[in-house]
């Protein structure tokens, strides 16, 4: 008896020594399919180039799924060591969650070859929280295939409200019943980008966070409201309850994907994931009116931050300074997270053909960019409420002076907050 | 010897005690802690990583009331609303419905346990994400239904799931058609009221129908009342199948924005923990209330029989 006790201990300190000699990270993020592909392959170069170390990603399909879980983890005293982080990082900084990486700058943090501008999207009072996973920019996406099958001719890259309303026109005689020149991109459940851009466009940016306060009245979104009212009442984006019948929060619930609009509107670092989800060939054009008024802009697409109660914030950051600035996993990664800020990373160069494409956007609508606009407070309630009050409207329950009204003062009641 | 007993009956307390370790810390530390911190917390405004802080009954405030800086929370009162609804739709229809298969299932045939285990597998899948993704395929405007309904019928059905006149009541059937448990409590009930009953009223010259509404709706209602007030309850908090089948958003329009999902929506994409925990208290208290009124009701309506 004693016996097996004793050797039950022995091989219990032998699995013990075993399993001491491995520290595992944990990297939370979201994304689809493709993304998961090329995240594992990054994670396999990593690990086999650094033995010891072992990476566990933590997938979510969404950015809604992915914060639920992460902030729950986090309030349980179990946060992953990397957190992909979005547009809401400022939220994070506030709350406490993340580390500051100041200190690792220079030596296990190679930042002297990224970009300025996405280090300084990083930087929040001062101090460096996020690296930035690459910059992207929203777009309008066509299905190029459609288009060559129905005879109809393809848009042009940048056009103005007048020429794309007419080409939506044009799109609709030749489409199939059923088959809208363009998904309803007004407002979409988890993302209110469309809307920030028309602000942008109609000079009432959305908000200003040094002075608090927005620009859009409630004149200004009842037009945003009518523009797409127009759209609606002549068939060029479907009826309220075909809309709604696509979730639209990645590839496999959109319209686009699913062959029933010749346009939509996507992130350029989503291409890749959206061309895998369908065997048609996407191509991406401008937002309507940006060459003249540079209302488009280049975000940081994501970025990578510590938990602060990371137990292994140094391997955590050198991991991070893989994935953003070695070539090889630049070449694995491609633009699933953005087009790469870091130079050592753009130096492996791309045989991708998506890569190439958003490469080519980037150069036309580079120049057609300003400074990112400040994110709303409350990024998430002013989405879900945006996109309520916007169906209201789609579904003739209110009529856009109402939901102009309640727009801004939902914008009002959030800036309060 | 009294002395001894003592002792012996305070070993014994203690020892079952000890084998009650393990529940009691249970009840304890996972589900009474939890729920009196959650009552605490209704009185906070917390973001689940900042401390809360406490803003006394402001939460229930924006709930009901509301005023010019903390207006009155419509999204709360329509989920309200709409739960209300799924909730007095759904358990009757279910109920009826369970009833009706129970009475079918208790008659001598031969497949019956087969045909018994048969209608049960609805219930044993109903609450899992996969039938509710089935739903949406089921009911999308492009949807199977939809696409019989045209070819077969040529009609031009709406799209279901993503109208918001239609999309509570797909839910609704997808409730009513886990029906399986009510059916199987039904069932046993059926399996006590004697046949003497009905022998004797058939040669009283009852019908079926008669005897119906004279012998076994009678005999049955304290099973009645107990599926009802079980169902309610279940019915009440409802997650899985809205969340699903309107991706996460209680879409079109918060149609289908049951109060559970509402409830989630605001803990954990709104973080108005605070906010959620307020409205988990509020939606017991209703349950509790309609559960007591429910039993006030049933006195008059429930026999338990006058005994032999």
């Amino acid at each position: 008896m004693r016996k097996s006790v004793s050797v039950a201990c022995v091989l219990f300190m032998c699995a013990a020594a075993v399993f001491a000699q491995t520290v595992t990270l944990r990297w939370a993020y979201w994304g689809s399919e493709s993304r998961i592909k090329r995240s594992q392959q990054a994670i396999d170069l990593f690990m086999a180039a650094n033995p010891g170390i072992a990476v566990n990603p933590e997938v979510s399909g969404g950015t809604g799924d992915h914060f639920n879980k992460v902030d729950t983890q986090i309030a349980g005293g179990s946060g992953p060591d990397i957190i992909q982080m979005g547009g809401n990082i400022n939220d994070y900084v506030k709350r406490g969650v993340l580390l500051p990486l100041d200190k690792y700058v220079g030596t296990i943090l190679n930042t002297s070859v990224i970009d300025p501008s996405a280090i300084e999207s990083g930087t929040i009072d001062g101090h460096l929280y996020g690296v930035s996973t690459g910059v992207t920019m929203p777009a309008l996406v066509y299905n190029k295939s459609l288009l060559q099958r129905v005879g109809a001719p393809f848009p042009k890259v940048s056009m103005t409200y007048a020429e794309f309303r007419a080409y939506l026109v044009s799109l609709k005689s030749k489409l199939p019943a059923g088959v809208y020149p363009m998904q309803d991109i007004g407002a979409l459940s988890s993302n209110s980008t469309p809307f920030g851009y028309w602000t942008r466009y109609n000079g009432t940016p959305l908000y200003n966070a040094a002075t608090n306060s927005t620009a859009v009245t409630a004149a200004a979104a009842q037009k945003y409201l009518e523009l797409f009212k127009d759209y609606r009442d002549n068939g060029l984006i479907p009826p309220p309850d075909v809309a709604a019948g696509y979730a639209e929060t990645n590839a496999d619930t959109s319209m686009l994907i699913a062959g029933k609009a010749a346009i939509g509107f996507i992130w350029t670092n989503q291409l890749a994931g959206y061309q895998a989800a369908t065997k048609d060939e996407l191509e991406l054009i401008e937002f309507p009116g940006a060459a003249a008024t540079k209302a488009l802009w280049q975000a940081p697409s994501q970025f990578y931050t510590v938990n602060k109660n990371s137990k292994n914030p140094e391997l955590a950051v050198k991991f991070i300074n893989f994935l953003v600035n070695s070539p090889e996993a630049a070449k694995v990664l491609g633009n699933d997270r953005g087009a790469s800020a870091s130079a050592t990373a753009r130096a492996a160069g791309s045989t991708n053909v998506n890569d190439r494409k958003v490469l080519e956007y980037l150069n036309v609508s580079g120049p057609h960019s300003s400074k990112e606009t400040d994110h709303v407070p409350n990024d998430t309630e002013f989405n879900s409420t945006l996109f309520l009050i916007y169906q209201k409207v789609a579904f003739g329950q209110i009529s856009p002076a109402a939901g102009g009204q309640q727009i801004h003062d939902l914008i009002v009641r959030l800036i309060k907050k | 010897m009294n002395k001894k007993a003592r002792t012996r009956a305070i070993r014994e307390n203690l020892s079952s005690y000890a084998f009650l370790t393990p529940w009691l810390l249970g009840f304890f530390l996972l589900t009474l802690y939890p729920m009196l911190y959650s009552l605490y917390l209704s009185f906070t405004e917390f973001n689940i990583l900042q401390p809360p802080k406490w803003v006394g009954l402001r939460n229930y405030f924006i709930m009901f009331i509301g005023n010019e800086q903390f207006p009155r929370d419509e999204r709360f009162l329509n989920s309200l609303l709409v739960t209300f609804r799924f909730v007095f739709i759904s358990v009757p229809l279910k109920l009826a419905f369970a009833l009706a298969v129970a009475m079918l299932m208790n008659q001598r045939l031969k497949l019956i346990p087969f045909y018994r285990t048969l209608y049960y597998i609805p219930t044993l899948l109903g609450g899992s994400v996969a039938i509710a993704v089935l739903w949406r395929r089921l009911f999308a405007g492009d949807g199977v239904l939809n696409t019989i309904l045209r070819s077969a019928f040529h009609l031009n059905p709406p799209a279901w799931i993503s109208n918001p006149k239609y999309a509570l009541y797909t839910l609704i059937l997808l409730s009513v058609w886990q029906f399986g448990s009510p059916m199987i409590i039904f069932l046993a009930g059926l399996k006590q009221i004697p046949k003497e009953y009905y022998e004797a009223s058939s040669v009283d010259g009852a019908g079926k129908v008669k005897q119906f509404f004279a012998i076994t709706l009678p005999s049955l209602s304290p099973i009645i009342f107990f599926n009802l007030v079980m169902q309610m309850i279940s019915a009440f908090q409802s997650f899985t199948q809205a969340y699903i089948v309107s991706g996460g958003q209680g879409g079109p329009l918060d149609s289908t924005m049951f109060y559970s999902l509402y409830l989630y929506l605001k803990g954990f994409g709104f973080s108005e923990m605070g906010y959620a925990s307020a409205m988990a208290w509020v939606l017991l208290i209703i349950i509790a209330a309609l559960t007591a009124l429910a039993f006030k009701v049933s006195g008059s309506l429930v026999s338990y029989g006058s005994g032999e």
